[in-house]
């Protein structure tokens, strides 16, 4: 039998290394494994000299092992072989599943910004490959019953996008939206409703252990991904302390930072109860249960001592808010909450212009798409519970649709429009805009935007309060 | 959840009620004994934040006396124990928190606090 490992073109020196070594080599072996085709990428192999080499032949351990830079047709390989150990890039992912190619990944953990590990975590759990580690490559091997996984659908394009969209917090291709009602009756029924049927879709029908954190619970919550921009706030923090996360959803960034569990607190509040249910146990294992703090409120609420916050964060929250004026409100509150004097504040909001991995199309009142968004879009995103959800029993029967669609509400900020909100809600609270300075009387208030950007389809802005 | 530390952050904020809105007070509490990790840096750095004389009230309501009614200039390692214990490993499952200024009481169910207003509350 055949086995290919690839990399893809990048570089994982980790993972060529560990596919040539003894352990994993005698795994192979044993399970009638006589072939091993590495495609090595931009990996450096040792000894260096056969870097310089197109392809070349070694024998190990009892397996015949053929390392190519580039293989040159690289579907023929996935076709022969019997067996895929692989990088966890999207793209080599696809290719193999839909051949029906078992496939063992293993994601890079050198590469921060990235969807990964989130994508090989989501698609384990669905069943249709089997997620590893470097160190456990081996042994994962050694267990790797192919029949257990579960035959990837038809390729309809749906599916993964799906995936995207359920697990990593991406859109489906979204359709304009003009706010009719009162704003809050809008969120009502395009925010909170959804995210309601959408946690109690994850923590009780999909997942039916919900008295004791389930394994599926917890690797649901790994699978979300910190991103960088978030992960680098909250780890630059002292020890010691006190945040809130404003729209902490199913509670993603309440045990940052990793490194330094504990260091600092996040408290994690959410319009949706269900979503807190899941955010209450975030980060816990099996068999270790950890307790998050969480408040069910409005952001737009202020249901704490003023500034008794250092930090505050806001991720992917006030695009839902369905009205200029109250995503200024949501602003403030934010700024209400931190410290006069230090208080840091984290803005995250999606972006108009969308990055290439989700491939959406967002449509634009500009009749040609050429000229920039200076206000930002109004969009459903719809929602659609994928197959595997809809063979449980749905929580909520729906009369009519077979595949229920929950369409959730967005604004979609423009480029240069969540700092224009920042500086006015700043401004109307009486803030002066700029770095803390010699030039204003003592007691002058004020906010320094520490940075501002555009990270994978999102725009943020960074935020610290002084008193000068 | 609610634990010492969050009750110690939270106020009444009812259209209106600006005064004596904190500290809330526990009314009819379930509590539950959990262990954390103990992190003394964590205690140590995070104590400006709180209101000494309503973290030690709030102690008293959930059955915990062990913290003096002022606070100690020195922090001591036993003194740190204390709080943590009184801070991080009480929760408060059931119940609900009451404003003194206002009534208006903020349910605990399931250890998470409803601190939602209804329409005509919100300030
Ligand atoms: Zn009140």
């Amino acid at each position: 039998m055949i086995v290919f490992v690839t990399v893809g073109s990048t570089r994982f020196d980790a993972l060529i290394e560990a596919a040539i070594s003894e352990p994993v080599l005698t795994t192979l072996r044993d399970l009638g494994y006589a072939r091993l085709i590495l495609q090595r990428g931009n990996s450096i192999i040792e000894p260096e000299e056969s870097n310089r080499e197109s392809c070349y032949s070694i024998q190990r351990y009892g397996v015949d092992i053929e390392i190519w830079k580039f293989k040159p047709s690289i579907q023929a390989e996935f076709e022969q072989a019997d067996l895929i150990i692989s990088h966890a890039g999207s793209g080599t992912i696809l290719d193999v599943l839909r051949l029906g190619k078992p496939l063992v990944v293993v994601p890079n953990p050198t590469l921060l910004d990235n969807h990964q590990e989130e994508l090989a975590s989501a698609l384990q759990t669905l069943g249709h490959l089997k997620a590893t580690s470097i160190q456990n490559l081996a042994s994962t091997i050694a267990s790797f019953e192919p029949r257990d996984l579960v035959p990837f659908p038809p390729f309809d394009g749906s599916k993964f996008s799906n995936l995207i969209d359920e697990e990593m917090g991406n859109m489906k291709p979204v359709k304009s939206v003009t706010v009719v009602d009162d704003p809050q009756v809008h969120e009502d029924q395009y925010v909170h409703a959804v995210y309601d049927q959408i946690a109690s879709h994850f923590s009780s029908t999909r997942y039916k252990v919900r008295t004791t954190v389930s394994s599926n619970l917890y690797r649901f919550n790994r699978a979300l991904q910190p991103w960088p921009i978030i992960a680098k706030f909250l780890s630059d923090l002292p020890t010691g302390w006190i945040g809130l996360d404003s729209g902490a959803g199913n509670g993603k960034y309440l045990p940052l930072p990793a490194d330094r569990p504990g260091c600092i607190l996040t408290i994690g509040l959410d319009r949706s109860r269900n979503l807190l249910q899941i955010a209450q146990h975030a980060g816990s294992e099996p068999g270790r249960l950890i307790t998050r703090e969480v408040v069910w409120g409005d952001v737009l609420g202020s249901g704490w001592r003023s500034g008794v916050f250092d930090y505050a964060i806001s991720i992917a929250t006030i695009h839902h808010l369905a009205s200029h004026g109250r995503r200024k409100l949501a602003v403030q509150r934010l700024l209400q909450a931190v410290s006069p004097d230090h208080g840091r504040v984290l803005i995250y909001v999606w972006a108009i212009e969308q990055d290439e991995l989700s491939k959406r199309s967002i449509p634009t009142s500009d009749s040609d798409g050429s000229s920039p968004h200076t206000t930002g879009e109004d969009v459903f995103v719809p929602w659609v519970m994928s197959r595997q959800h809809k063979q449980d029993t749905p929580v909520v029967p729906t009369s009519v649709a077979e595949t229920p669609v929950y369409n959730r509400y967005y604004h979609m900020f423009a480029n240069g429009e969540l700092k224009q909100l920042a500086v006015q809600a700043a401004e109307e609270f009486g803030l002066v805009i700029g770095p803390r300075g010699n030039v204003y009387d003592e007691g002058c208030r004020g906010i320094e935007i520490v940075q501002e950007g555009w990270e994978r389809s999102n725009y943020y802005v960074e935020l610290r309060r002084w008193v000068s | 959840m609610v634990r010492l530390i969050t009750h110690n952050l939270l106020a009444c904020h009812v259209k209106g009620c600006t005064t004596n809105n904190f500290p809330l007070v526990f009314q009819d509490v379930q509590v539950e004994l959990q262990e954390a990790e103990f992190n003394p840096d964590f205690i140590r750095n995070m104590l400006p934040r709180l209101e000494w004389t309503a973290l030690v009230n709030a102690a008293k309501q959930v059955g915990d006396t062990s913290l003096p009614l002022e606070q100690p200039d020195m922090m001591d390692d036993e003194l740190l124990q204390k709080l943590h214990h009184a801070l991080m490993e009480i929760h408060i499952i059931e119940g609900a928190m009451v404003c003194q200024n206002c009534r208006h009481a903020y349910p605990i169910s399931n250890g998470i606090p409803n601190m939602l207003l209804a329409e005509h509350e919100i300030g």
